[in-house]
C-alpha cells in the first residue's frame, strides 16, 4: 500500500493543519459576515448555529483512525448509494428531488455521497499496484462515479453531477494515467455534446483524428473512433425521439439562462454588483441592498457579488487567494503524503473543493452556465458547511503518518 | 508525482486567472459603468406580452382576437405606502378597498417584478395616472395585446375563457410569466400550448424617478412570437341565428354537424357566460353572481349535459334487433295505448293499433318498443348503444366531455343488486327513459352514424391551424346492419310522423323527436335530424330543458335551421319541390 519511498530532505510536513484550519477559518468569518451584509440577520444566526457541528464533524474527521477510513470506503458509499435511492422516492424540493427534509434541517445525499466516492474510488485504485489504460482496469472506477452521478442527474441537479466528471479525471491521473488517456476517456461525452451540432462535430471530430494520428496506437484510435461516432450519433437520435415538452424541458434544465424566469435577470443584477465595486468596493454594509433584493439567493449561490460589491477587486483578489492557497496547500499534502489511498483521497477532495470554487464564481462572472453551486465555507447552507468542514477534516486527517 | 502536481496546479492556476482577469474586466474597465447603473440607474426587465392567437370562423370571422389596451402594473418594491393611498384612491371605483390585488402587492412588497393590477383601464384613467405619475413611482401603464370577444356570449361554450395564471400555477409550469393569461376552457384551454405565444423580454434602463432611458445594451432584448391562429369548423352566422332561434329558451343546447366531414358547425349551450368579462379583474359580487347562476351559465351542456333521451333512443333498439335478428322489417306488435307489465301499466302516448318497425318509428310508439325490448333483453340494447359511441366521450376536441350512462347489466347489478333488478328497468329503457343518460353531442353523432350508413367522422371544432387541414378520423361501425332501413324510418317521422314539424318541402329530412321524461320538473324536448338534397349534409340536435315535447318546440327550431342552411326562404319552397326531391 506504500507509495515509493521520497528522499529524506523533503521539507517535514509535520504540522502543515494549521495553515490551512486558519485559511479555513478565515473564509467560514468571511462567509458570514458576508451573509449578514446580504441582509438577513436570520440567515446568518441559523449558519452560526451550524458552525459548532461543522466543527465537530471536523474534529470527529481528523481523530478517526486512518484504518477504519480504508476498511469503512466501500460500506459508506454504499450506504451513500441508499440515501441517494432514498431522496428519488422520499424526497422533498420544489421541482426536483434532492433533500431528506427533517423539520429543523434538511439533508443532501449528494454531498454525503461526492465525499464517500473520493473515499472508495482512493481505496479501489490504492489497492491496483499496476493501473493500466485498459477496459478491465477502467471500468469500476467509471461505475464508482457513474452511478452517483446518474442517480444525482436523476433528482434533477447536474451541477452538483458534473463534479464527478474532474474526481474521476483527476484521481485516475494522480493513479498514473497520461493527459492522452483521460482525454481518450471522456472523448465520447465530448463527442456526444459537441453532437448538438453537425458543424461543432465535425470539427471536434477532425481534432480527435489529429490528436489519435499524433499519438494514438492503431488498436486504441479505432476503439476511439467507433466510440466517438457512436455517442455523437446518439445525440441528435435521443434529441428527435423526444417530444416538443420533453425538448424544452431539457433545453431549459441545461441552459437556464436562456429562460425568462429570472435567473439571467439574476446574473446580470449580479454582474453589475460585482462590477460596481470598482477597485476597493463600496465598504462593507453599505452595497445599494435595494437592488440586490431581488437575487432570491443573494446568501447562497450569489455571496461573491456581496463580496465583489461591498470589497471590490481587492476583496475579490484576496478570497481568491486565500482560495488558491488553501488548494495548493492541500495539493502539497496530497504530494506529499505516502499512503497511497491517503493521497488519493486527498487529491479527491481538493479536486471537490476546486470545482465548488471555480463553477460558482465562474457562473456569477458569466464564464460558466448557471448550476446552483455553492461557494464553499461562504455560502450559507448547512450540509455544504459540515461536509466542506468534514472533507477538510479527512485530508489532514490523512495525511498524518499511519498510526 | 512532481510533474504531475504541477500540472494540476497549472490547470487550477490557469481558471484562477481567468476568473481574475474576468473580474478586472467587470470591476477596473467597466466598473465605472456598473457603477453609474447601480447607483443612479436601475435596469428593469420587461416582458413584452406575446399576443393570442386569433380564433375564426370557418368563413374566416373573427370569434376571438386581440386588441391593443392599457394595463397598469405596480412593483411592489419601488412603491411606498404613500404612493398605493393614492393609487387606491385613484382607482376607487374599479378596484374597492377589498379587492384581491392590494393584498397581493402586500403579499410581495420586495419584488422587483412588476405585478398586473389591472387589464384595459379607461383612457380617462390613464390619463389621470400620467397626470399624477411624480406622486406615483413605481407605477407604469403599458400597451398590451388583450383578448377580445367580438360576439359575447354566444361562442362563449366553445371558445371558453382565458383569465391570469394564478400563483399556485406559476410554480407548477415555469414557462408561464406572472400576468399571463391561461385558457381555462373551450378552445381556449384545448388549444393553449398553440394559441398562447412566447412572451419576450427587453431590458431597460429607466432613471430615478422610473422612467425610460434607453435599452441596455448588454442584453439582446428576445422579440415576442405571438400565437397561432386557428380556423374552426363553427358556422358563425349559423350559430348566431340558432342562438336568436332559442331567445325564448333560458336552457338549451343545440348541435349542428357538418356530415361531409364530421365538422362542428354550430355548438351552442344556453345560458352562455360574456369571456371578456372574466378577462380583467372582477369583484368578487360579479364572480358570485354567475357562479350562483340557477341556470350555470359554465355548465356547457352540449357536451357536459346529460339527459334521457327519450324516443330518440328508439331507432338504437331498432338498431340492436335487427342486428340481432330479432326483429325485422315485418316484426309486427299491436298497441291498445296501454301495456301492463308485473303490477305497472306502462303506456302509450296514443293508441296506434297494429304495427312494423317503421311505422312505430314513424309514430314513436312506445307499446311497439316495450314488446320490442322485452323480445331483445337488455344486453343486446346495451351493447348497441355502447357500440353506437353512447355512454363513452364522443373526443370532441375541447375539454370536459361527460360520457353519459348506458345501464350495462354491471352497472344495473351493482347498484340494485344481482338478480333484483326490476325489470321495468328493461321497458323504460326500450323508449329512452330512466337510467340511460346523453349528452346531446353524442345522441348527434349516433344519427350521423345512421346519416352515413355506419360510417361517420369524429366530431371536431379545428379546421386548421395557420396553414395546415386538420387529417380527418374516419370511425367505422362495426354494426353491420343496413341502415337503409332506419333512415326511412326517420324520413316518415318527418314526412308524417311525429317531427313533421321539422318538414321542409325542397330537402329530405329525416329526424326523430324525443320527450325526455324529467322527475324534476317540466320535460326536456328533443329533436335529432339531418338532411340534404341528394344526401344528409348536415345534422342539427336540438335540446331544449323543461319546455314540453320535441314535437311541438324542436322540430319547428329544427326546420327553421334547415331552411337557413340551404337557403329556402319560407314560402318559396313549394315551387322547388318536385325539381330533386327524392324518397
Amino acid at each position: 500500500m506504500l507509495n515509493q519511498s521520497y528522499p529524506a530532505t523533503q521539507i517535514k510536513w509535520k504540522n502543515e493543519s494549521l495553515p490551512v484550519i486558519l485559511v479555513v477559518a478565515l473564509l467560514t468569518i468571511i462567509g458570514l459576515l458576508a451573509i449578514y451584509s446580504a441582509g438577513n440577520l436570520r440567515f446568518t444566526i441559523r449558519q452560526l448555529c451550524w458552525l459548532p457541528f461543522a466543527v465537530i464533524a471536523f474534529l470527529f474527521a481528523y481523530r478517526l483512525p486512518q484504518r477504519l477510513l480504508f476498511y469503512l470506503a466501500y460500506p459508506l458509499f454504499f450506504f451513500g448509494i441508499f440515501l441517494l435511492i432514498l431522496v428519488l422516492i422520499f424526497g422533498s424540493g420544489v421541482g426536483a428531488k434532492r433533500w431528506f427534509n427533517f423539520g429543523l434541517v434538511s439533508f443532501q445525499p449528494s454531498e454525503f455521497i461526492k465525499l464517500t466516492t473520493v473515499l472508495a474510488l482512493a481505496r479501489f485504485l490504492s489497492m491496483r499496484r499496476k493501473f493500466t489504460f485498459r477496459f478491465a482496469d477502467l471500468i469500476l472506477p467509471i461505475l464508482f462515479t457513474l452511478v452517483p452521478a446518474l442517480l444525482i442527474l436523476a433528482e434533477p441537479d447536474l451541477g452538483s453531477a458534473l463534479v464527478f466528471l474532474p474526481i474521476l479525471a483527476v484521481m485516475l491521473y494522480w493513479k498514473g494515467l497520461n493527459l492522452f488517456q483521460i482525454f481518450l476517456l471522456f472523448s465520447p461525452l465530448l463527442s456526444f455534446v459537441f453532437g448538438y451540432n453537425l458543424y461543432t462535430w465535425i470539427g471536434y471530430f477532425v481534432l480527435l483524428v489529429i490528436i489519435l494520428f499524433w499519438q494514438g496506437n492503431v488498436l486504441q484510435s479505432l476503439v476511439a473512433l467507433g466510440v466517438n461516432s457512436l455517442s455523437g450519433l446518439l445525440e441528435p437520435l435521443v434529441w428527435s425521439c423526444l417530444k416538443d415538452y420533453q425538448r424544452a424541458r431539457i433545453t431549459n434544465f441545461l441552459a437556464p439562462w436562456v429562460d425568462p424566469k429570472g435567473i439571467g435577470w439574476n446574473l446580470i443584477q449580479s454582474q453589475i454588483a460585482i462590477g460596481s465595486g470598482r477597485l476597493w468596493g463600496k465598504g462593507y454594509l453599505s452595497g445599494t441592498q435595494k437592488r440586490l433584493e431581488f437575487l432570491p439567493n443573494r446568501h447562497t449561490d450569489f455571496i461573491f457579488s456581496v463580496i465583489g460589491e461591498e470589497f471590490g477587486f481587492i476583496g475579490c483578489l484576496l478570497v481568491l487567494l486565500l482560495f488558491f492557497f488553501l488548494l495548493y496547500r492541500l495539493a502539497l499534502i496530497a504530494r506529499y503524503t505516502r499512503d497511497e489511498f491517503a493521497s488519493l483521497a486527498i487529491i479527491g477532495f481538493t479536486t471537490i473543493i476546486a470545482y465548488q470554487v471555480i463553477v460558482n464564481i465562474g457562473m456569477l462572472l458569466g464564464l460558466m452556465p448557471i448550476t446552483g453551486i455553492a461557494l464553499p465555507f461562504l455560502s450559507y447552507g448547512g450540509t455544504s458547511l459540515l461536509f466542506n468542514f468534514t472533507m477538510i477534516g479527512l485530508a489532514l486527517n490523512l495525511q498524518k503518518s499511519p498510526d | 508525482m512532481e510533474a504531475r502536481l504541477r500540472v494540476l496546479v497549472g490547470i487550477g492556476t490557469v481558471f484562477f486567472l481567468a476568473i481574475i482577469a474576468r473580474l478586472l474586466q467587470f470591476q477596473i474597465v467597466l466598473g465605472a459603468r456598473y457603477y453609474r447603473l447601480a447607483e443612479m440607474n436601475r435596469i428593469r426587465r420587461v416582458t413584452i406580452s406575446a399576443p393570442r392567437g386569433k380564433i375564426f370562423d370557418r368563413n374566416g370571422k373573427e370569434l376571438a382576437t386581440t386588441q391593443p389596451a392599457f394595463s397598469l402594473s405596480v412593483i411592489p418594491a419601488e412603491t411606498d405606502s404613500l404612493t398605493i393611498a393614492k393609487l387606491k384612491l385613484l382607482l376607487k371605483d374599479i378596484l374597492p378597498e377589498s379587492s384581491l390585488v392590494w393584498s397581493r402587492i402586500e403579499r410581495n412588497r420586495s419584488s422587483s417584478y412588476p405585478l398586473r393590477i389591472f387589464r384595459n383601464i379607461s383612457q380617462k384613467l390613464v390619463s389621470r395616472i400620467e397626470e399624477n405619475s411624480n406622486d406615483l413611482s413605481g407605477v407604469e401603464i403599458s400597451v398590451e395585446p388583450l383578448r377580445y370577444y367580438p360576439f359575447a356570449d354566444t361562442f362563449s361554450h366553445i371558445l371558453g375563457y382565458i383569465n391570469e395564471i394564478t400563483e399556485e400555477e406559476l410554480k407548477r409550469d415555469s414557462s408561464y410569466n406572472p400576468g399571463n393569461c391561461i385558457g381555462r376552457t373551450g378552445i381556449e384551454a384545448q388549444y393553449e400550448q398553440y394559441l398562447r405565444g412566447k412572451d419576450g423580454i427587453e431590458y431597460i434602463e429607466v432613471d430615478s424617478r422610473g422612467r425610460r432611458v434607453g435599452i441596455l445594451s448588454e442584453k439582446k432584448p428576445i422579440p415576442a412570437e405571438p400565437g397561432g391562429d386557428i380556423y374552426l369548423t363553427i358556422d358563425a352566422d349559423l350559430q348566431r341565428y340558432a342562438y336568436q332561434l332559442l331567445a325564448d329558451y333560458p336552457r338549451a343546447a343545440v348541435v349542428g354537424i357538418d356530415l361531409s366531414d364530421g365538422g362542428v358547425l354550430v355548438l351552442i349551450s344556453k345560458p352562455g357566460f360574456d369571456p371578456n368579462q372574466l378577462l380583467g379583474v372582477m369583484s368578487e359580487t360579479e364572480w358570485q353572481t354567475l357562479i350562483r347562476d340557477p341556470n350555470r351559465p359554465f355548465f356547457n351542456r352540449a357536451i357536459m349535459g346529460t339527459y334521457p333521451p327519450g324516443s330518440t333512443f328508439k331507432p338504437c333498439v331498432a338498431l340492436a334487433g335487427l342486428e340481432k335478428g330479432l326483429l325485422t322489417p315485418n316484426s309486427y306488435f299491436t298497441c291498445t295505448g296501454k301495456f301492463p307489465f308485473g303490477n305497472r301499466i306502462f303506456r302509450c302516448w296514443s293508441t296506434h293499433g297494429r304495427l312494423n318497425l317503421i311505422d312505430a318509428i314513424t309514430h314513436s310508439c312506445n307499446s311497439y318498443f316495450y314488446q320490442a325490448g322485452l323480445r331483445l333483453g337488455l344486453d343486446p340494447i346495451t351493447t348497441t348503444a355502447l357500440e353506437c359511441g353512447f355512454g363513452v366521450p364522443t373526443g370532441i376536441d375541447i375539454p370536459g366531455e361527460k360520457k353519459g350512462l348506458i345501464p350495462t347489466r354491471s352497472y344495473l347489478e351493482a347498484r340494485y343488486g344481482k338478480r333484483r333488478i326490476p325489470s321495468g328497468i328493461l321497458l323504460n329503457l326500450a323508449i329512452g327513459q330512466g337510467e340511460v343518460l346523453v349528452t346531446p353531442l353524442q345522441l348527434a353523432c349516433f344519427y350521423a352514424r345512421i346519416a352515413g350508413d355506419g360510417q361517420f367522422f369524429k366530431p371536431h371544432l379545428l379546421m386548421k391551424t395557420g396553414n395546415t387541414n386538420l387529417k380527418l378520423e374516419i370511425q367505422n361501425s362495426k354494426l353491420t346492419t343496413v341502415f337503409a332501413l332506419l333512415k326511412d324510418a326517420l324520413f316518415y317521422a318527418v314526412e308524417r310522423g311525429t317531427g313533421a314539424g321539422a318538414k321542409v318541402a325542397s330537402i329530405t329530412i329525416a329526424g326523430k323527436t324525443g320527450t325526455a321524461q324529467n322527475p324534476f320538473g317540466e320535460d326536456h324536448a328533443w329533436f335529432v335530424g339531418y338532411a340534404g338534397t341528394q344526401k344528409p349534409e348536415v345534422l342539427f340536435c336540438i335540446l331544449v330543458e323543461n319546455a314540453g315535447k320535441g314535437g311541438a318546440i324542436c322540430a319547428p327550431i329544427a326546420q327553421k335551421l334547415f331552411r337557413y342552411y340551404f337557403k329556402i326562404q319560407p314560402g318559396t319552397s313549394s315551387q322547388l319541390v318536385s325539381s330533386n326531391q327524392q324518397e
